[in-house]
């Protein structure tokens, strides 16, 4: 496993990705501030920052047109399946953790000008939910290049669309169903959690 | 080095195996079939890509199943396209593959690139005989005891063909690696393979050395009355003539009247697809 790490790592760094994703996310955040300013208040900024921070690193750290190196090179390498799908995974989570930092940071930053700031309940309903589009985005290791692709693009539009239009609304219904965030926040780790067990049982057992 | 006992595999429209094979230390092995039959499954098969229904494969004595990453790290894999990160340089993915591969020998990469000249640029940008030459060039470059090419050579031009078909010889020259590679460019393996397996819609017609093939196939010709009688593998008759694959000893062949040459690669595949068939002449 720490070999294999170790390989997604310099891969990362050989294909010029991470400067790339740090400048996708700026442009990113600036756009959406410019189309959305007025919806990134309070409920929804800690949200959708901590999601699009992921799904959009995702996008551009492991996007690799048509090549499926979790179909086709990496299984071919001395690495077992089942270090490659956890390896891969546990650096997906990694970069989903920084995610919700970084959200929780400019959250903070923000605050003064923009109320952003969010409530315990925010932040557990937020990175549950951007958790569980981390699981979601995960099958695309399972399929064809092109429809991955589709995935990811439609995950994030898709999640980024429904927080920006009714995002406010969703999030005042579930804070008054489940205060703490407790209940939510919860269901959605254990969700993401049985996504990943199963993308695993699949990989681990599919024709590459 | 390889054993393979009773592999199947099912799709909806295809069925390989049962497959039984050994490929023994020290030889080239050529796996050829025509398109469809079964070559490349078998081959993501032995590499694991694809599990199996049924039967064992075992590599340098071990099984996936125990020792997936010591059986991998001796295996020198080529898939048929290029499976590496395309926007990569050469150089960049050799860095990736090093990181893999405890073995990998730097010094042979960097006389294999030379020799082959292949250029610095993104693997996307090179064309595809480079990009195979290139895929060949890592499979050799981290001390491999098998390598597994899958149609390893098609889209190459004849000299550089040529150059890796003398490479793959090479290789095979201290007498403890192997090369097992899949092709239907029959030529290339008359010319390094020594031992041939047969693949014929998903089962292993044979699996033997090339002089077996050249004392046991032949083409016989001759006028269709006389050998109407003749037992062959595949035939194709025009009008009065007939030509066809002959298994087994000539010597029982004294006394009719057909010519009899020895049978190519080519000839074996054409015939074992064909059957029998009948040809007007025009």
């Amino acid at each position: 496993m720490k070999h294999f790490l170790r390989l997604e790592w310099q891969t990362l760094k050989e294909k010029n990705v991470l400067l790339k994703a740090v400048g996708y996310l700026l442009f990113y955040g600036v756009a959406l501030f410019m189309i959305a300013g007025k919806q990134l208040r309070g409920l929804t900024f800690f949200p959708i920052v901590a999601t699009i921070s992921s799904l959009s690193s995702f996008t551009i750290l492991f996007e690799d047109g048509k090549q499926m190196p979790m179909r086709r090179l990496l299984p071919s390498l001395p690495f077992s399946r089942r270090d490659i799908y956890r390896g891969r995974t546990l650096l997906k989570l990694m970069i989903w953790g920084s995610g919700v930092g970084l959200a929780l940071l400019l959250s903070g930053l923000m605050h003064p000008v923009m109320d952003t700031w969010p409530t315990a309940a925010t932040i557990l309903i937020g990175s549950g939910i951007s958790l569980f589009g981390l699981s979601l985005e995960h099958w695309s290791i399972q399929l064809p290049a092109t429809a991955g692709i589709a995935l990811r693009g439609g995950l994030l539009g898709g999640l980024l669309g429904l927080m920006i239009g009714t995002g406010g609304a969703i999030f005042n219904s579930l804070s008054r169903i489940d205060p703490q965030g407790f209940y939510f926040g919860l269901g959605a780790i254990v969700l993401a959690g049985l996504s990943l067990w199963l993308n695993q049982i699949v990989y681990l057992r599919r024709a590459l | 080095m390889l054993q393979i006992r009773g592999i199947e595999k099912s799709y909806p429209k295809f069925h390989l195996g049962p497959v039984d094979m050994t490929q023994p230390e020290g030889y080239i092995m050529g796996l050829v079939g025509e398109n469809g039959a079964g070559k490349s499954t078998l081959i993501y098969t032995i590499m694991d890509l694809l599990p199996p229904e049924s039967g064992v494969i075992e590599l340098f004595g071990r099984s996936y199943r125990r020792d997936e990453i010591a059986i991998k790290q001796q295996i020198g894999f080529v898939y048929e396209d290029n499976c590496f990160y395309d926007n990569l340089t050469p150089s960049a993915m050799a860095r990736l593959l090093r990181l893999s591969y405890p073995n990998w020998d730097d010094a042979n990469y960097q006389r294999l690139m030379k020799q082959f000249g292949i250029q610095e640029k993104p693997l996307r940008k090179l064309s595809k005989g480079q990009k195979a030459t290139y895929a060949f060039i890592t499979a050799l470059s981290h001390r491999a005891r098998l390598l597994i090419l899958d149609e390893p050579t098609s889209g190459l031009d004849p000299i550089v063909r040529r150059e890796l078909l003398d490479e793959l010889r090479r290789y095979v020259e201290p007498g403890d690696r192997s090369v097992l590679f899949s092709t239907h460019i029959t030529s290339d393996l008359e010319q390094v393979a020594d031992l041939i397996t047969f693949i014929h819609h998903g089962r292993v017609l044979f699996s033997t050395d090339v002089e077996d093939i050249r004392e046991h196939y032949h083409i016989v010709k001759g006028r269709a009355d006389g050998m109407a009688s003749l037992e062959l593998l595949g035939r194709q008759t025009k009008q009065t003539h007939v030509q066809g694959l002959y298994q087994g000893d000539i010597s029982r062949l004294d006394g009719w009247d057909i010519s009899i040459e020895p049978a190519t690669l080519e000839d074996i595949m054409y015939f074992m697809k064909r059957g029998d068939q009948d040809e007007a002449l025009s």
